[in-house]
């Protein structure tokens, strides 16, 4: 995978989280590296993309932020539901 | 709310009581169990930093006897804010057991903070709420395994139906009695929270419900923006609809046909018409009239109304995801879109708004929403005023207020956004559940504000009607406003008595309206006048809070600054309305 952040996946991509970007509060949000989870929403305007963790909740991670993280793709997994 | 239950207490006192401390995650539903516990009130709402200070209450049931301290949400032991600083400084002044409330619907997240609690010395006991909502998503968990795992009691609860509160009564006493006092394993070697997660919860697959859909819809852009703008639709008639009613229905007719007639009489038999003091008492800014009429009759049909769609809006779980949505947007104003929920709050009250601001994590980002709020946001108590004053007559000037008030507020948010140092901080929001708030719930919330509001409104009230009655009626207007009348009479086009209300707007910013309602003014008029008041210095109360939390060097700029715009933005409309008038007659041709 290429390292272009969150910004450009499409809605429902499933994801892991290779390299995380320069932000404290990430950890304490429970991202860390090897992390998936499953981008949800992207709010208009460069707003901030929503992504959905295991835990069936939501974060919205600014536009800017995602557009740092490194994700590789992941087939199906646990998040997919529905 | 009230500024002294916000004070700032670095140091809480428990002479010689045992501390508990009530830690988690935000918007865990920390505050929920304070009040139950200490039959205290507090704050409460669906998002995440509604506590900004450690609040301390008698734990009732407590033997022996303890202190129960409501600390701000935190996600790490590392501050980013001053809400969170003032939870670390509890902390580290010690307890002798900790409460670590768990989200259930979001365990993973919640262990991280859980694990870095239970390293510590402390004893801790874990609750496990909002049960009844993790198992309507279809989470199960196996709190028996999670107990074992985190070497710690974990007790499942409901906060809000008082689920599982005899057995927490019950393990804090066996710890703060010394019965079970370091019986707690140390955890040595802790799995990471998502291996533990993965441990304890099933998922169970399940039916979207109604929930489901409103928190995807309310998030996503293409149904998102029309429910948002529904949705202030929909508040903006409620509250104007229902107060406009309930005033006409019920409160005039009691004030025009009992209330007043009788102070009338009461005040004949003292004295007679026509001497200046009945003309105190009764007379066009009798005190004995105004000081019901204004903040009851005018004034409370609103502020109890509309705190009754914030609670709701609050309780929901709705403007964290409006923020959310239209984060982009608002970020070219230099409002970061969490703001969104201290400027809803500023259209109740200036003040919790900006205490409010201690969970935002930079300076600039606190300085921007404060000024804004003090500026161009209207209180609820003056939007009743502008109601009162525009309202019957033309429901466009009215909308137009708010118009220069949105115009204003982009304006200087982009403005103080550009001079302003530093940059804003990024959105990093966790979004919350979207929960049918509790009827009784709201019910308590929103009689606890409006009661605030009349402790708050009444004595001010008084005075002010008092001084304006006094300066009226005795002729003594024109030593008191020498210097503003010329401003007010040939710069704004206003009448002279009109200064009268500039003065008390110093004090409560819907006596820069009200005074203007027995005016007969002309609509220009009117409208000037309400601009005026709507970007006139805030109240005498915002005034404190401001120095309380920033210095006294901001809270003078952002008061000069609001008087000069005000001015200047009155001005301004009182000469183009005068010019479009001259055009429409044909006067520039
Ligand atoms: N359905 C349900 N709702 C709950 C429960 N516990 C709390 N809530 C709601 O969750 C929201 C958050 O509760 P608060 O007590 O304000 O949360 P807090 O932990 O004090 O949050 P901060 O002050 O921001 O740290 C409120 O709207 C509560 O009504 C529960 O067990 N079930
Ligand atoms: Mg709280």
């Amino acid at each position: 995978m290429k390292n272009e952040g969150l910004c450009k996946l499409a809605c429902a991509t499933v994801c892991r989280v290779k390299k995380l970007p320069d932000c404290p509060l990430l950890e304490g949000l429970g991202i860390e590296v090897g992390t998936e989870f499953c981008i949800k929403q992207k709010s208009p305007w460069r707003g901030p993309i929503v992504v959905e963790t295991k835990g069936r909740r939501q974060l919205a991670i600014d536009y800017h932020i995602a557009s740092q993280f490194e994700v590789e793709e992941v087939n199906g997994g646990v998040l997919s539901r529905k | 709310m009230a500024v002294s239950c916000h004070e700032n207490k670095n140091h809480v006192q428990t002479e010689g009581k045992k501390r508990v401390l009530l830690m988690g995650n935000p918007n865990v539903g920390k505050s929920v169990i304070f009040s139950t516990l200490t039959k205290k009130r507090v704050i409460t709402a669906n998002y995440s930093g509604t506590t900004v200070t450690a609040m301390k209450g008698e734990l009732v049931q407590a033997k022996p006897e303890a202190v129960l301290i409501d600390v701000p949400g935190i996600y790490s032991l590392k501050p980013v804010s001053k809400a969170e600083e003032a939870a670390m400084t509890m902390l580290n002044e010690g307890a002798d057991v900790i409460i670590c409330v768990l989200d259930a619907t979001n365990l993973e997240r919640n262990l991280q903070l859980a694990l870095e609690l239970k390293r510590k010395e402390t004893p801790v006991i874990f609750l496990l709420n909002m049960m009844d909502v993790a198992e309507k998503k279809g989470i199960q968990i196996d709190d028996k395994k999670l107990s074992s795992l985190l070497q710690a009691p974990v007790i499942p609860t409901v906060a809000v139906k008082r689920k599982g509160f005899n057995r927490l009564i019950a393990e804090i006493n066996k710890v703060i009695s010394g019965r079970e006092h370091g019986k707690q394993a140390p955890l040595t070697d802790a799995m990471p929270p998502v291996l533990i997660g993965e441990e304890v919860q099933t998922y169970i697959e399940y039916e979207e419900s109604w929930t489901d859909k409103w928190e995807r819809w309310t998030i996503q852009p293409k149904t998102g923006l029309p429910i948002a703008i529904l949705a202030v639709l929909l508040a903006l008639a409620f509250v104007v609809g229902a107060g406009k009613a309930v005033r006409s229905v019920f409160f005039l007719p009691l004030l025009n046909n009992y209330y007043i007639p009788f102070m009338e009489r009461l005040a004949g038999n003292w004295t007679t018409e026509g001497t200046a003091l009945y003309s105190v008492l009764v007379g066009e800014f009798g005190v004995l009239i105004k000081a019901v009429e204004w903040p009851i009759a005018l004034i409370l049909p609103y502020v109890f109304l509309f705190y009754i769609v914030l609670s709701f809006l609050e309780d929901s779980g709705y403007l964290p995801r409006l923020g959310i949505l239209i984060d982009g947007l608002l970020r070219r104003f230099g409002l970061h879109g969490h703001s969104i929920i201290p400027i809803s709050m500023g259209y109740g009250c200036a003040v919790p708004a900006i205490i409010g601001t201690r969970a935002a994590s930079s300076l600039k980002e606190r300085l921007i929403i404060s000024a804004l709020v003090s500026l161009a946001v209207p209180c609820i108590a003056q939007t009743g005023a502008f109601i009162a004053l525009l309202g019957d007559h033309s429901f466009v000037l009215l909308l137009a207020v708010f118009l220069v008030s949105f115009f204003v507020m982009f304006i200087s948010g982009a403005v103080l956004n550009k001079f302003l140092k530093g940059t804003l901080d990024p959105v990093l929001i966790e979004v919350p559940n979207l929960l049918v708030p509790s009827a009784s719930a709201l019910w308590k919330k929103v009689m606890m504000r409006t009661k605030h509001f009349m402790i708050e409104a009444e004595i001010p009230m008084v005075f002010g009607i008092l001084f304006a009655a006094l300066t009226i009626e005795t002729g003594a207007l024109t030593h008191v406003s020498f210097i503003l009348e010329p401003l007010v009479v040939s710069f704004l086009g206003l009448p002279p008595e009109a200064s009268v209300a500039l003065i008390l707007g110093v004090v409560r910013r819907e006596l820069a309206v009200l005074p203007l309602l027995g005016m007969d003014l002309s609509l220009a008029q009117m409208f000037v006048g309400s601009v005026v008041a709507l970007l006139y210095i805030p109240c005498m109360s915002v005034f404190f809070v401001l120095i309380k939390e920033f210095r006294i060097k901001w809270a003078l700029s952002i008061s000069a600054a609001t008087i000069i715009l005000a001015f200047v933005v009155g001005g301004m409309a009182n000469y183009l309305i005068h010019f479009f008038q001259w055009m429409a007659l044909g006067g520039g041709f």
